[in-house]
């Protein structure tokens, strides 16, 4: 039936004004400038909206960085290990010759070197065997 | 197809005058025929229809289905006419005013041929209920079809079919001569 309704049209256009190109754009430019104060407001309370928004978007940008900041801190602990690492032969090495140049048992200087505690039998074995001290 | 009306709604929600100069253009005929049938007065009609888009875009933080957009246009158009009606009393003059009311003519005998023809389509319509006005003008002006019209105008589309269907056949008789029908 709309087939057929569409096919036969009753002609209303006399009443559209719109069909009119030039009455169409006069009456959108009156909506528009009738309604210019309001979208102005919404473009006002929209950018203070944006303001808002990057305000509390600060947090957000914090809180993404906080991961890559920890991995900074992790990669700095491991570089400072590596690097105390990396230093402590050579302190070992002076540790070794100021040993040498006090001329401590031999023994003694292992425990030092190893900065182990002696044992009560360490220290009756040490001054029993007599090992160079 | 441009940007859905969701999305127009939306850009205009942020002032965007664009987007909502396009939902003008794109909903104005729609607001306008609302009025028309509840009026019977084009000049009146489109004063009202001006209202309504104001009024849309100044409660748009109220649509709540962007996307029906037009629908709530329609309402609003037709609670204006409504008010208008009430407060002008303009009906009981109806059709002769709105003819008096229309724009100057830059072409005296053709504008005279097509206010003559105004006036009999206004005096044909007037005999219809205003749903009937409603459905036939969104049909026949604005190009609808039945299930757009129905979801426009919250009505179950065969109920649309129908009062199209009285719509024209009531115009028919009433405007025959002028089509030269009977």
């Amino acid at each position: 039936m709309e087939r057929d309704e569409l096919k036969d049209r009753i002609d209303l256009s006399a009443l559209d004004p719109f069909s009119d190109p030039a009455r169409r754009d006069a009456f959108v430019a009156r909506v528009l400038d009738t309604g210019a104060l309001e979208l102005v407001r919404r473009r006002r309370s929209g950018a203070t909206e944006l303001v808002w928004n990057a305000g509390t978007s600060v947090f957000a940008v914090m809180a993404g960085w906080a991961r890559p900041a920890l991995a900074a801190a992790a990669l700095a602990v491991v570089a400072s290990g590596i690097a105390l690492r990396a230093a402590r032969p050579q302190e070992q090495v002076a540790e070794s010759g100021l040993l040498e140049a006090m001329a401590l048992p031999t023994q003694v200087q292992e425990w030092l070197t190893q900065e182990r505690t002696p044992t009560k039998a360490d220290l009756i074995l040490t001054l029993e065997g007599g090992t160079g001290w | 197809m441009g940007e859905t009306d969701a999305i127009l709604v939306q850009r205009s929600r942020r002032g965007d005058a664009a987007a909502f100069e396009e939902l003008v253009r794109r909903h104005m005929r729609k607001a306008y025929l609302t009025a028309l049938a509840q009026l019977g007065d084009v000049a009146a009609a489109e004063d009202v229809t001006q209202d309504a888009l104001i009024a849309a875009l100044e409660r748009l933080d109220d649509c709540r289905e962007p996307e029906h957009f037009a629908a709530w246009l329609i309402r609003i158009a037709r609670n204006k006419a409504h008010n208008y009606r009430r407060r002008e009393r303009v009906r009981s003059a109806l059709p002769l005013e709105a003819a008096d009311r229309l724009p100057a003519a830059s072409d005296p005998s053709r504008d005279a041929s097509r206010e003559e023809l105004r006036q009999h389509l206004l005096a044909a319509l007037d005999t219809l209920t205003e749903r009937q006005r409603e459905a036939v003008y969104l049909f026949e002006v604005e190009g609808l079809r039945h299930a757009e019209i129905a979801e426009l105008l919250g009505l179950k589309e065969g109920n649309v079919r129908y009062h199209v269907f009285q719509a024209r056949r009531a115009l028919r008789e009433k405007l025959g001569g002028v089509y030269g029908e009977g």
